[in-house]
């Protein structure tokens, strides 16, 4: 049977290309973000750093190990998903081959063997490509984790030999259990479909299809119900999670939309040329080819669910901490300045009112449990507890910010407190500057989205830093007010709707290239698996197109059928795809808005756009060439050659 | 107990009375089979029954859609009947496992149909030799190039099947049913696609099978030719068989088909 494995190997090279790719690109992006995340991991800050300095520098180490870890889980996923979808599709196209071999007396084991054995082999070759092609992809993971911030410019990825090990097992393991639900479905082919002249249209809607299509949405249901809190890394974790709950839902129930939004399009067509027998034959070639459609439209839910679901989703964390931002701030200037102004301002005839605030890197062990004493960096603001309520619209839950005005004192976030499992008249161990503090919680305030989770008494931040004044003026002396603040060489002054929206900008910038970062090569990766999965789907098509020119179609009329068959695979694709960023956009929404406290909504129409455009472009041109090429000869030649 | 009178009546043999069991090739008893409910129900094979011995080449004729496909397939163990038994020997198909029906489309029993698909990528020695290769034996060379040679082909070893034509990929696949010498052979309008000097040709092929071998043929036609070629021939319409004939003549056998309106 190896014969024959190696055989069918050798005469479909060009089908399995197709199956070898998906695995080269998986392995590479498995095996590249394990290894950038090993490196995260075993990194430390750079001899010589300051006590801060190694505080901020370990801490985004272990961002960039979360990081990487999303990449990991999200890249492991989208190959499974990817693998599994093109080795079924393969096997159902050769169910014509396995009811042959089937009726010569195969058994159901030996088809399955038969396959797993292919798939085995596929296996081995596409992980000798991803293993050659994840060299260059975690020199892509290095370069953007020392842009983010996550990593030392000195940062480096070592390569491992374990990795290896861990690839191959990867890409043969994947390709095995790809081929292994399909295998098994392969083994059922009854032989008498070797003798009937229709390829027999195995049910697409089977029963694993309802059973995981139906628990994956219970899932998504459950995860958009339960209102979970959205916080740093967590955030998006939840939100990939849930993105993909619904992107497994959808795709899994496809074959259940297929036939309608083909009606629509069919009806459509025939609208607008009521005279071509076009609309009629691609409505029923769609219909017969729900299979084939559902299977094509697939990596469209990916490219587009993913994209525009995590960014949109992180999209709505950046609207809603802005709106945080705009709200909680009462001011008209902020004053940034290396120098203490407490003196100008107090004599200023324009200043109604200021307060002074510096944001220092605190140290806190907010994950007792691990036991590992390692502390991760909170953003502190030490401020001055008579003024800051002046400026800042802060909710205290428990306590009083007043309490600051004793020594050795912090105020918590509801958010830090719960993860400290403390309350006001605990103490917390606090690192500020290489100096351990033992502070007495006095108050805890309500979280908000972007912080601060700790504020300080202003004497805990003697240190030299960068001072921030927010103040309140008359408007009428304002003018003349910032042209002097402006005209000291020691500070920036800014319109406060300025600064909060820059402030904001660069936050969004800031998420939204760590949410790049995640996605990007998966979504590269499932973008390929669209131009892979249309000419798979191309392909198997020769006889029909070949029987069609024989009826009197042309090959351009041919094509104008087959791309307006690929726009129904993209409507179906598009809709699913959508309907996967909707529900993640509206998960962030939900947890975003019970943050802030009101509705929290964008969607990004520009980047949805362009996101379907791109997948547009792969799917209709693939499906194009591979038409031209699928038509190259003679029809008789090939329908005489009928396997 | 043959009696070719009653048209719509039910029969159980077609062979001469007296012939002992173990001379029995395959026996179908009250076999039934439908397809769909309500509405749509159709009636393939109604309470059909036939017994053919060893060595014999039987024509099933019959209009389009009386059954004759259905037959050939319960017959094969590719289908379940609804009801009644199917023995294939000395088991009962009806009831036997996959793995039986597997082992059994392995060693006894070989398919030969128009449209028998032969696989494009595979020559066609390799086509021939599949079965062996199934049954997990060595391809034996040799072998492969007598069936080869049996059916005419014997250049034509290296051919892919595009590059036969539909005759030569018609012996192609006749060579792959005989090559592990089944008892029965199901041949489904095995000349149907072919000009009449091949169908002559195959024919011949399937006579020496019969002659040489001892297999027993089961072939469905349309032409009244090619069932002149066989032994006998039973008519069917409805699911049910309505004529049979001995020794039959093109021209005996045309006469008949007309009065069944095929
Ligand atoms: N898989 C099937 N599903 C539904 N009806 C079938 C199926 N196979 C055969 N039939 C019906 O059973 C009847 C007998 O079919 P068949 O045995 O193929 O006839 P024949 O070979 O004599 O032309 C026909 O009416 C046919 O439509
Ligand atoms: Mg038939």
């Amino acid at each position: 049977m190896l014969a024959l494995s190696i055989t069918a190997l050798r005469e479909r090279l060009a089908v399995f290309a197709g199956a070898i790719l998906t695995i080269t690109i998986g392995v590479a992006l498995v095996q590249a973000s394990l290894l950038a995340l090993v490196a995260a991991a075993t990194a430390g800050p750079p001899a010589g750093a300051t006590g801060s300095e190694r505080l901020v520098i370990s801490d985004a180490y272990v961002s960039a190990v979360s990081l990487m870890g999303l990449v990991v889980g999200l890249a492991s996923f989208v190959t499974i998903f990817i693998v599994g979808s093109t080795f079924g599709f393969a096997v159902a196209q050769r169910r014509g081959e396995l009811a042959l071999l089937r009726l010569l007396g195969l058994s159901q084991g030996q088809i399955q063997r038969l396959l797993v054995g292919e798939a085995i082999a596929l296996g081995i070759l596409g992980t000798l490509g991803g293993v050659l092609l994840g060299l260059p992809v975690a020199g892509y993971f290095r370069r953007t984790l020392i842009d983010l911030g996550f990593a030392h410019p000195d940062f480096e990825i070592a390569w491992r030999s374990w990795v290896l090990a861990v690839s191959l097992g990867a890409g043969i393991g994947v390709a095995a259990l790809g081929s292994l639900g399909a295998g098994r479905r392969a083994g059922r082919v009854p032989a008498l479909e070797a003798l009937r002249r229709t390829d027999g249209a195995d049910r697409v809607m089977n029963l694993s299809r309802w059973v995981i299509g139906l628990l994956a949405t219970g899932g998504a249901v459950a995860m958009l119900a339960v209102n979970t809190q959205l916080r740093g890394e967590s955030a998006v974790a939840i939100s990939i999670s849930l993105c993909l709950v619904i992107v497994i839902a959808l795709t899994a129930l496809a074959p259940l939309v297929v036939p309608a939004v083909a009606g629509v399009v069919g009806l459509l067509l025939r609208a607008l040329h009521p005279t071509g027998a076009g609309g009629a034959l691609v409505g029923a070639n769609v219909r017969d080819g729900v299979r084939r459609t559902s299977t094509t439209a697939a990596p469209i839910v990916v490219v587009v669910g993913l994209v525009v679901g995590l960014i949109g989703g992180m999209d709505v964390v950046s609207a809603g901490a802005r709106a945080e931002l705009e709200s909680s701030i009462d001011a008209d200037l902020v004053v940034e300045s290396h120098t203490r102004l407490d003196d100008l301002l107090t004599s200023h005839p324009h200043v109604d009112g200021f307060s002074r605030e510096m944001t220092v890197v605190a140290g806190i062990d907010d994950d007792l449990e691990d036991g590992s004493g390692r502390l991760a960096a909170y953003q502190a603001i030490a401020i001055e507890p008579s003024t800051y309520p002046t400026s800042h619209r802060v909710e205290v839950t428990t306590g009083a910010l007043d309490g600051l005005r004793g020594p050795d004192t912090i105020v918590l976030s509801a958010y830090l407190a719960d993860r400290l499992d403390a309350t006001v008249g605990d103490t917390a161990m606090v690192r500020l500057d290489d100096i351990d503090h033992e502070l007495t919680i006095v108050a805890v305030v309500g979280s908000t989205l972007a912080g601060p989770d700790i504020l300080l008494p202003a004497a805990l931040a003697d240190e030299p830093g960068e001072h921030r004044y927010f103040l309140r003026t008359a408007s009428s002396g304002r003018s003349e007010l910032f042209d002097l603040l402006s005209s000291l060489d020691v500070a920036t002054v800014a319109a406060v709707d300025e600064w909060t929206a820059a402030a904001s900008d660069a936050a969004e910038r800031q998420n939204r290239n760590i949410m790049v970062a995640i996605v990007s090569l998966t979504a590269i990766y499932a973008a390929i698996a669209i131009a892979n999965a249309a000419a798979m789907a191309t392909f198997e098509r020769r006889q029909e197109f070949a029987l069609l020119r024989l009826t009197g179609l042309s090959r351009l009329q041919v094509l104008r059928v087959v791309l307006n068959e690929g726009l129904i695979v993209l409507v179906v694709g598009t809709l699913l795809g959508g309907l996967a960023a909707f529900g993640t956009i509206a998960g962030a929404s939900t947890a975003v808005s019970g943050i802030v406290g009101r509705e929290i909504m964008v969607v990004p129409w520009p980047l949805a756009a362009a996101v379907v455009s791109l997948c547009a472009a792969i799917l209709l041109l693939t499906t194009s060439i591979s038409t031209v090429a699928a038509t190259r000869e003679r029809p008789i030649s090939v329908v005489g050659a009928r396997s | 107990m043959a009696s070719t009178e009653a048209i719509g009546g039910q029969r159980s043999t077609v062979h001469p009375p007296g012939v002992p069991t173990q001379d029995v090739a395959l026996r179908l008893e009250h076999v039934s089979r439908h397809y769909g409910s309500g509405d749509t129900l159709v009636v393939a094979l109604d309470d059909l029954s036939l017994t053919l011995h060893r060595g014999s080449w039987t024509a099933v004729m019959g209009p389009s859609g009386s059954g004759k496909s259905t037959l050939l397939h319960c017959a094969g163990g590719l289908e379940r009947p609804d009801a009644g038994q199917v023995w294939l020997g000395d088991r009962n198909l009806a009831t036997a496992t996959d793995r039986e029906l597997t082992a059994l489309r392995r060693r006894d029993v070989g398919f030969i149909f128009q449209n028998l698909n032969l696989v494009a990528s595979l020559t066609a020695a390799q086509n021939v030799a599949l079965p062996l290769r199934v049954a997990g034996q060595p391809p034996a060379r040799q072998a492969v190039r007598q069936v080869l040679a049996d059916v005419g082909l014997a250049d034509r070893g290296r051919h892919r099947p595009r590059e036969l034509s539909g005759g030569q990929q018609q012996r192609v696949a006749i060579a792959r049913a005989i090559i592990t010498r089944p008892a029965v052979l199901l041949a489904d309008e095995p000349t149907g696609a072919l000009d009449s000097i091949t169908a002559r040709e195959v024919l011949a092929l399937l006579r020496s099978r019969v002659a040489e071998s001892g297999q027993t043929i089961v072939m469905v036609t349309h032409d009244p030719v090619a069932a002149a070629a066989a032994d006998h021939v039973v008519f069917l319409s409805d699911g049910r068989l309505v004529d049979d004939l001995q020794r039959p003549t093109a021209s005996v056998v045309a006469a008949r088909l007309a009065q069944l309106g095929g």
